[in-house]
């Protein structure tokens, strides 16, 4: 009896010492701000860049500069990054230069939220944001690739990263379908709750499944990019891996100009990021979506590189 | 069966937990649509940005960018946009014949607010000293988005509250005694069996779902519109559920205990279920998705003795460099 109650003891400890251990990383976003971003490429904010990395990371790495800091926009810890950054002198000379100051400078580029450097506590939008401790805070919010700052346009940076190996396709697109998250909708909020993941600069082969539609950024009053639904195969080119998904087009840049010039159904070779699907989640909310469910992370690819395989 | 009778406790009590927190979420999401109690908030939260102007609240709400958005006729809606309320309150201020965006006729349209709050706090709001936005209806959403983020923080403390007494009410209704549970998982190995059968169909299930979309898109050439997939909950409990659910709690084994006590002893009995229950009532209030974690995790500890083309692809995705 007294060795019953014993195991009947440890199996409560085991289950109480291990549920904590299941807490993923939540993030909780205002609706207004997935509204206001479900159909947009890029986000234009200010930004205060509380630390910056000296010198951009080795091409082999993937050959970005990192930059914390806070927007009053965003209004979560964040990170934004220059891509191919060792050719983009000027702005690194401004950002190094805004460090020190800390002054508000404009900044345009990709939106990105992603479980990557995810916070053990959860991070919720317009809370207040304290000055991140060092270049890489714990966020799930970045700039990236960044395509203005203060002034200087750098979209001309988004191109394929000489000396770096992407990531497999068939891996990286193996590990996005296979990532859930729990939505915990309120009146104003949605709490996503999800497990990290990596699996950035991802090289991939797509079809296009159907037209592009531009994107609107109505802060400017013009397009940012184009979305068009693509097919992405496997590595070998003969199967489809996964379909329909969102590849993001931004305005101005090397993939969206060959986008434009692409027939219907265009095979394309494409380097691109992964970001969460805003837009896939304000459809759930518009449907009524209420309460707590467990549901496919939903993604869109931001794409920083194009080749048509046309030819 | 895992062969392992502590591991087949933890699961079983990780389930139950699990399915009376689900009836607890339901019950709490069925009151706060009957009672309207998100439209209530809502109302709260914009009353108290509107203050004491009945007549000002009234348009406002009657505004037809407004009162498109409740689910029925007189039904208030439980989201409003910021875009929405900002735009509808400009057009109220200006009034008929002006363009909501009038800055001239906005401004005249704050000084003839009549509640003296109101009009200080929008003349500040869309003096914004700061010059960070852009027009004044940027000016208003951001101030209506500050207000929301409070009534976000009224609800979800409204809402903890509640949890707690409904994970009372179902515990102390359904007898839902920690002890006595795990005493039953441990000493009756059919009912464990059944249980973790029945665990493992849940976390099954519930896998599938954590792979169902969101939303799909329904047309290849409209990749901005998307399609919400089953935004609407099913059936809480299946009926192998809630017969297990039976198995382990309720009061009919007490019913007949009591036939054979005299009353000192029926309080006595009682009395003993009450740590039981404070464990129960603890353990629900952490919600479902607390418990299908650890339900999963008990449930992958079997992976030990999986069978190799059974074994998951540990290349999960780990930070890269950026």
């Amino acid at each position: 009896m007294k060795s019953d109650r014993f195991q009947e003891s440890l199996a409560f400890l085991a289950l109480f010492l291990i549920a904590p251990l299941a807490s993923a990383q939540t993030l909780v976003l205002q609706r207004s701000f997935i509204e206001k971003y479900k159909n947009r490429a890029t986000i234009d904010a200010t930004f205060i860049i509380d630390h910056a990395h000296p010198r951009p990371n080795r091409p082999a790495k993937d050959g970005d500069l990192h930059a914390s800091g806070r927007s009053e926009e965003v209004g979560l810890p964040m990170v934004s990054e220059v891509m191919n950054a060792a050719g983009e002198s000027a702005v690194l000379k401004a950002i190094h230069a805004n460090e020190v100051t800390h002054a508000a400078m404009p900044i345009s580029g990709a939106w990105r939220i992603w479980f990557e450097h995810p916070s053990t506590q959860p991070q919720v939008q317009f809370a207040n944001v304290p000055p991140a401790g060092n270049t890489n805070p714990d966020h799930c919010f970045e700039i990236h690739p960044i395509t203005q700052y203060a002034g200087n346009s750098i979209l001309n940076s988004l191109h394929e990263i000489s000396g770096y190996t992407p990531k497999d396709a068939e891996k990286a697109f193996g590990n996005y379908e296979k990532l859930s998250a729990t939505l915990e909708i309120d009146n104003q909020t949605v709490m996503i709750t999800s497990k990290q993941v990596g699996f950035n600069y991802v090289k991939f082969t797509a079809e296009l499944a159907g037209k592009p539609e531009s994107l609107d950024n109505s802060d400017a009053g013009t397009s940012d990019g184009q979305v068009v639904l693509a097919n992405v195969m496997n590595n070998a080119g003969d199967e489809v891996l996964v379909d329909n998904v969102r590849l993001i087009f931004i305005a101005g840049s090397q993939p969206a100009d060959e986008l434009v010039n692409a027939p219907e159904s265009a095979t394309f070779e494409l380097l691109a990021l992964p970001r969460v699907d805003q837009s896939a989640i304000s459809a759930f909310l518009q449907a009524g979506g209420s309460g707590t469910v467990v549901r496919k992370l939903p993604y869109e690819m931001i794409v920083v590189e194009a080749r048509s395989l046309e030819d | 069966m895992f062969g392992l009778p502590i591991l087949e406790v933890a699961v079983g009590i990780s389930f139950i937990y699990l399915l009376l927190a689900l009836i607890c979420t339901a019950v709490n999401e069925t009151i706060a649509g009957i009672t309207g109690r998100r439209a209530g908030f809502l109302e709260k939260g914009i009353n108290s940005l509107l203050g004491d102007d009945p007549n000002l609240k009234k348009k406002l709400f009657d505004h037809p960018l407004i009162a498109s958005l409740g689910p029925k006729k007189n039904k208030k809606s439980s989201y409003l946009p910021a875009s929405k309320f900002a735009l509808a309150l400009m057009d109220v201020l200006t009034g008929t014949g002006k363009e909501a965006d009038d800055p001239d006729a906005l401004r005249e349209g704050v000084k003839a607010i009549k509640a003296a709050p109101l009009r200080t706090s929008l003349s500040a709001v869309l003096a914004d000293p700061k010059q960070t936005l852009a027009t004044n209806q940027q000016k208003i959403e951001a101030w209506y988005n500050e207000c929301m983020d409070r009534v976000s923080g009224w609800y979800k403390r409204r809402t903890v509250l509640w949890i707690w007494i409904l994970a009372a009410i179902i515990t102390i209704c359904l007898n839902a005694d920690s002890v006595r549970i795990s005493k039953i998982l441990w000493t009756n190995q059919a009912v464990r069996a059944a249980v973790i059968e029945s665990a493992k169909s849940r976390a099954q299930t519930e896998s599938s779902e954590a792979l169902m979309p969101v939303a799909v898109h329904p047309d290849v050439n409209a990749p901005k519109t998307a399609a919400a997939v089953a935004p609407h909950h099913n059936d809480v409990l299946t009926g192998k559920e809630r017969s297990e659910l039976n198995e382990l709690t309720g009061w009919s084994d007490d019913i007949r205990q009591w036939a054979q006590m005299n009353s000192w002893q029926r309080i006595w009995h009682t009395l003993t279920h009450f740590p039981g229950w404070l464990f129960t009532i603890i353990a629900v209030s952490l919600g479902a998705p607390f418990w299908f974690d650890p339900l999963n995790r008990f449930m992958n500890i079997r992976s030990a003795g999986r069978a190799p083309d059974e074994r998951p692809d540990k290349s999960t995705g780990t930070p890269d460099s950026s």
